[in-house]
């Protein structure tokens, strides 16, 4: 069931090169440990645990990845590879899933905190790829951010040193971001 | 939107997220100057910001996971685990099924080792109480480590499916070997009961009871090893008291595993009364019953029936099944089965004893037997036992048959052994001498001393001594009243003429002189020294009172290059005298006392025990032209000659016979024992540890802080397991900074950071001052720029290096408190900058010796993981109280998650099996000796280690054809007790003049100088 770690990291390393058929053997490895990560989330919450959601998404990329083999310099561009792998997995998996409902009527995902702050927000991630292709034409960074913390799993400061920027412009990018989008989502209620 | 416009929305959002919500409108109002687009836009976004809440907090894979969950994509577990994965167990096939639960064999995937999973019932794992039990039961059974005892990896839970994870044992179940072969051998059956009742007594002194002994419960592998499994699992099934008719009435009614169970059940179980470890003596006298009768005592055709004659009925006598029962083991069996547990046995260790008991005696039967065929085999005449083809002088007080090597007193005239007639001689003169003389009628020669002639032979032998073997002896000096161990040589010849004749006495001195000559300079060549000489025989000793490793290789080598002259010496006798000339050598190891040895290099000696005597006696079997050596000996030499198939030889006043061997040939050059240095084995019994390691290293890698407490005590592999995990870290992965501490170091202020600096740096201590100066400008010049300045001073501070000017200036007027708080963030900053061009891995061994300074900081230094991939790993003893600890505890609070903590326990004795069969190259060891590696080092590697070294130095083991083989017996007395006692072992068995070294050094101090030693040494 695990996904070969050296392979998916070959694969990343050539996908991100441009090589478009790594792409159609990497979506595989890594819906295989979307699964695998699926079926951890579901035992642990059933055995009652505490979830750390950030943890489990970090466990999921130490275990997907090689990372012995990449070198330190490396990683920054392997956390935006991952990021956008996960990104292009989950949002052509939820448009699968739309397609299949007939009438194309948008899939509410439930967003509930993990943490345990039970949110009655949903959203629906093939309309969140779109705003954040259409954020990315105002603001390029702040979409960029968007997709490492919440397709890659980053934390704030792993972030922060993908991009090269402090921890601090990444919170303040992250706040307007997540206000913007959800405003966008949000069917134009909170506009005007 | 124009990117212009967006940047006024971004700078007049933010301004009005830093203002209290009732002030932002006035404040939008104001900076939007009439724009409303603007305002809209910014209104707009901040009510979002206040209603978006936890809006895209969860990662994106984690609402991917629920909605494959609610899609039903990801089940829960399926209903037949067969090829399915319980926690990290990848279920292989179904091993069986009882009562306790299904089991299944697996393949735990983290330690890629097979395991047997049990999955408990449902049934009785609803009940919380239940499992509060079975935690308990499990605790206290992964307790027993005893190697009848089947041991407990693991126990867990997953989707409330509790599971427990055992080793497998590959074999079947005693319930499958009783009904597969009928009746076992006897010798099984008591091998079995034994096995089983040790690992009762084991269970029981830890206040584990069984409750459940049965044929189904006990595993029996291939080589016979029995393994008793599920201790206390049998408590799932009963209730507390109140309900325990009922449970037991349920038991009757249901049918099946339950039957099977109640044929075992003591009385007082089957009563329902609270059982004690007497049940379990019950219970294994019914499986010891059953083993030997084929059926079990109380039967009956409904479990009702069972529990009616469990209570009443008195088991028929085991001959009524098994005419060739011995009448004990029928006692055994009844004395478990008594109804009334207060005259049962009242330990499970009275039955081992008596079962082991009985299973000696029956074994020493069995071997009188077949002694008797083997003694017949050896009287059609194997040359070792043929009489010599003249008696040989008798040299030692006892008379030795000729017949039957039998040692006699002085005094017999018929062998006490086979009754042949005694011929004693005078060794000055060979007169044939009346049984009890005393002293020769002829010459006045003391029988069995020495003789004024054998004396000065002595003395010329002694001043033959080569000068360089003689300053040798001289530098050593050893101690009088030494024990030393020894290989004593035995040489005796034979002189007779050719014809017939008697040789004139006056003729035998030039004789005896002439051989001792001849033979004698091939003693000295191996370092040996003649130590008595008797007439027409000498003794000389290998081993003291100069020392080499190698003692008893030296002396065969001696022997046989003497038996070669010997031969040319006879060819000359025989051409030139007439004479006939034999020699024969006879070889022990053992100890003696040393006396004084005086200027002219002659000793005085005490024999231990029988070291001469066996010599003597060895010597007495040698046909002529040879060499015989006892076991003793042999066990040290086998790896370099080849020896004759070793026969008995019976030794009066010796437990057992003496076994002797003739040596035929050196089969090697070298007269090393091949890997006395060299044992090696992978580490063993800490995967899990090193795994959890790599995890660790892995997720510094990608980026992520982390840290690490590895406790244990000395010896247990604390620096064994960092080797590997750096070993299994790539180089450029990880950058490894080491702090080491001083067993004196604690009152060193910062030591252990000026250790861990100097890591950082590349230099050592013996780097002189101004390299590590440079080496620390460049690196704080490389790491943080023009802000070196901030951190360089303090840094140079720290390492006690010189300052100048500026940098003199910023630490001059600092009090030590502010010092500190210094030291401490240009730490942070260096290691900061350098974690991210490479995470940094930060080792801090034997921080039990940690100063406290050092400690104080590295508390504060430690949050560094939470923000930088930087990994910490203190290394420590269980030291609590050592300043060091102090580390420990700041790690667990300020790295929550981060940190894991590692204890390193004793190797169970499954590892300790594997230790040694890696470092012994899987040689088959005998159990006493297993045992008793495992005994002394009680899981620790490193004595196991030693203690396997020491038994190859002390030839228990050796290796022949490139197999270690066990030889020889080795008391609990030889193995030394704790470290301390191994070390010294080690020391006493060094070759002298390493001891003497030793010696010296250790009064100069603990640490010291090669020249200094040097000059002391001269």
């Amino acid at each position: 069931m695990d996904a070969q770690p050296r392979e998916v990291t070959l694969l990343l390393k050539a996908w991100n090169d441009g090589d478009d058929v790594a792409l159609a053997q990497l979506v595989p490895l890594v819906q295989a440990e979307l699964h695998q990560l699926a079926q951890n989330y579901i035992s642990r919450e059933r055995a009652g645990h505490i979830l750390q959601t950030t943890a489990l998404v970090n466990e999921a990329w130490l275990r997907l990845i090689d990372w012995q083999n990449v070198s330190w310099q490396n990683r920054a561009h392997f956390y935006g590879a991952a990021a956008s792998i996960m990104r292009r997995i989950l949002v052509d998996e939820a448009r699968h899933r739309q397609r299949q409902k007939h009438g194309g009527g948008v899939l509410q995902v439930s967003l509930a905190n993990a943490e345990g702050v039970s949110g009655e927000k949903t959203t629906d991630l093939v309309a969140l790829d779109d705003a954040l292709n259409s954020l990315a034409k105002i603001d390029p960074r702040k979409s960029r951010i968007i997709e490492l913390r919440f397709f890659g799993g980053l934390t704030v400061q792993e972030t922060a040193e993908v991009l090269k920027l402090s921890a601090r412009q990444v919170a303040r990018d992250w706040n307007l971001a997540q206000a913007w989008l959800f405003r966008e989502l949000d069917g134009g209620r909170h506009a005007n | 939107m124009q990117t212009d416009q967006w940047q006024r929305v971004e700078e007049i959002y933010y301004a009005a997220l830093e203002l209290a919500a009732n002030q932002r409108h006035a404040y939008l109002v104001e900076a939007c100057a009439g724009n409303e687009a603007l305002l809209r836009e910014v209104e707009s976004l901040l009510n979002a910001h206040e209603d978006a809440g936890t809006f895209l907090q969860a990662p994106a894979v984690i609402v991917a996971a629920e909605e494959r969950v609610r899609s039903g994509e990801v089940a829960p577990m399926p209903t037949s685990p067969l090829g399915s994965r319980i926690s990290h167990y990848q279920i292989l096939s179904a091993l069986g099924a009882g009562g306790m639960g299904e089991v299944y064999l697996a393949e735990d995937t983290r330690l890629r080792r097979k395991v047997a999973l049990k999955l408990l019932p449902e049934k009785f794992t609803q009940d919380a109480e239940r499992i509060v039990r079975f935690e308990q039961e499990a605790r206290a059974a992964s307790a027993l480590n005893h190697p009848n005892i089947i041991t407990i990896y693991d126990i867990g839970q997953q989707n409330n499916l509790w599971f427990m994870a055992t080793e497998f044992v590959d074999g079947g179940t005693l319930r499958q070997r009783v009904a597969g072969n009928g009746v076992l051998p006897l010798r099984d059956v008591l091998g079995i009961a034994e096995q089983i009742a040790n690992a009762l007594a084991a269970a029981h002194s830890a206040g584990v009871i069984h409750r459940d002994i049965k044929p189904d419960n006990v595993m029996v592998r291939r080589d016979g090893y029995v393994k008793v499994l599920d201790f206390g699992l049998a408590k799932l099934t009963e209730n507390q008291n109140s309900e325990e008719d009922a449970t037991l009435r349920k038991s009757i009614t249901d049918s099946g595993t339950i039957m099977g169970t109640v044929s075992y059940m003591s009385p007082e179980q089957a009563r329902g009364m609270r059982v004690d470890a007497r049940s379990d003596i019950f219970s294994l006298g019914v499986v010891l019953y059953e083993m030997i009768a084929g059926q079990t005592p109380f039967g009956g055709t409904s479990a009702v029936d069972v529990i009616a004659s469990i209570l009443r009925n008195e088991p028929l006598p085991l001959a009524r099944f098994a005419p060739d029962t011995p009448e004990e083991l029928d006692r055994i069996a009844m004395k478990a089965l008594v109804k009334d547990r207060e005259q049962r046995y009242q330990t499970i260790k009275d039955l081992a004893l008596d079962l082991k008991q009985l299973a000696q005696e029956l074994e020493f039967k069995s071997r009188l037997a077949r002694a008797g065929q083997t003694y017949k085999s050896e009287e059609r005449g194997t040359r070792i036992f043929a009489a010599p083809s003249q008696p040989s002088a008798p040299t030692a007080s006892q008379l030795i048959c000729q017949q039957c090597h039998e040692a006699n007193p002085t005094t017999a005239k018929f062998c006490l052994n086979c009754g042949s007639t005694l011929v004693a001689r005078c060794t000055n003169c060979q007169t044939v001498l009346p049984t009890g003389a005393k002293f020769c009628m002829s010459c006045g020669q003391q029988v069995g001393g020495a003789t004024t002639a054998d004396r000065n032979q002595l003395s010329k032998l002694a001043a033959a001594t080569p000068s360089s073997l003689a300053n040798k002896i001289r530098a050593v000096q050893p101690t009088a009243g030494e024990r030393k161990v020894v290989t004593a040589l035995f040489a005796d010849f034979s002189v007779f003429s050719t014809s017939g004749q008697e040789i004139d006495p006056e003729d035998l001195p030039a004789i005896v002189n002439q051989a001792l000559d001849r033979l004698s300079p091939t003693i000295f060549h191996y370092e040996g020294t003649v130590a008595q000489v008797l007439g027409n025989s000498m003794l000389a000793f290998f081993g003291a009172p100069l020392a080499h490793e190698d003692d008893a290789v030296r002396a065969v080598r001696a022997a046989l290059e003497m038996v070669t002259n010997a031969r040319q010496l006879a060819d000359e006798m025989r051409q030139t005298q007439g004479l006939e000339f034999e020699l024969r050598i006879g070889l022990n190891t053992g100890q003696i006392v040393i006396g004084h040895v005086t200027s002219q290099l002659k000793f005085e000696f005490t024999v231990v025990g029988d070291t001469v005597n066996l010599a003597t006696r060895a010597q007495a079997a040698a046909p002529a032209m040879s060499v015989m050596i006892t076991e003793d000996t042999h066990r040290l030499i086998s790896s370099v000659f080849d020896c004759s198939a070793p026969i008995g030889l019976g030794v009066k006043g010796h437990s057992g016979e003496v076994r002797i061997a003739e040596v035929q040939q050196s089969h090697t050059e070298l007269d090393r024992v091949h890997g006395l240095a060299g044992l090696q084995s992978k580490m063993v019994g800490r995967e899990v540890e090193l795994h959890s390691l790599l995890q660790l290293s892995v997720a510094v890698q990608a980026g992520l802080g982390r840290a690490a407490v590895i406790v244990g005590e000395p010896g247990l592999g604390k620096t064994r397991l960092l080797t590997e995990w750096k070993a299994a870290t790539p180089d450029a992965s990880l950058r490894w900074i080491e702090g080491h501490c001083l067993s004196y170091g604690q009152s060193l202020a910062y030591h252990l950071l000026q250790s861990l600096l100097r890591s950082l740096l590349n230099v050592s201590t013996q780097t002189d001052e101004a390299e590590t100066r440079a080496a620390l400008f460049q690196l704080t010049v490389e790491l943080l720029g023009e802000n070196a300045i901030d951190s360089y001073p303090y840094l140079a501070h720290l390492l006690s290096l010189k300052l100048e000017g500026q940098a003199l200036e910023r630490v001059r007027q600092l009090d030590p408190q502010l010092l500190q708080t210094q030291y401490l963030m240009s730490l942070r900053r260096m290691l900061t900058a350098a974690s991210v061009r490479q995470p940094l891995g930060l080792l801090l061994e034997d921080i039990h010796w940690a100063d406290p300074s050092s400690v104080e900081l590295l508390s504060k230094l430690l949050s560094l993981a939470n923000e930088a991939p930087v990994l910490f790993c203190c290394v420590t003893r269980p030291e609590r109280k050592a300043p060091g600890w102090k580390l420990v505890n700041a790690a667990r609070d300020v790295l929550g998650g981060r940190l894991t903590e590692l204890t390193l326990r004793e190797l169970t004795e499954a590892d300790s099996q594997q230790l040694v069969a890696n470092l012994l190259n899987n040689a088959t060891l005998p159990a006493a000796t297993r045992n008793l590696i495992f005994q002394k080092a009680e899981g620790n590697p490193f004595f196991v280690e030693e203690i396997i070294r020491m038994l190859i130095e002390r030839g228990v083991l050796a290796l022949r054809d490139r197999q270690w083989i066990a030889q020889g017996k080795i008391t609990a007395a030889e193995i030394p007790d704790n470290l301390q006692s191994l070390l010294l072992a080690r020391i006493d068995r060094l070759p002298e003049d390493v001891k003497r070294a030793l010696r010296v050094a250790s009064v100069i101090g603990r640490q010291f100088s090669v020249k200094v030693l040097e000059k002391v040494l001269e």
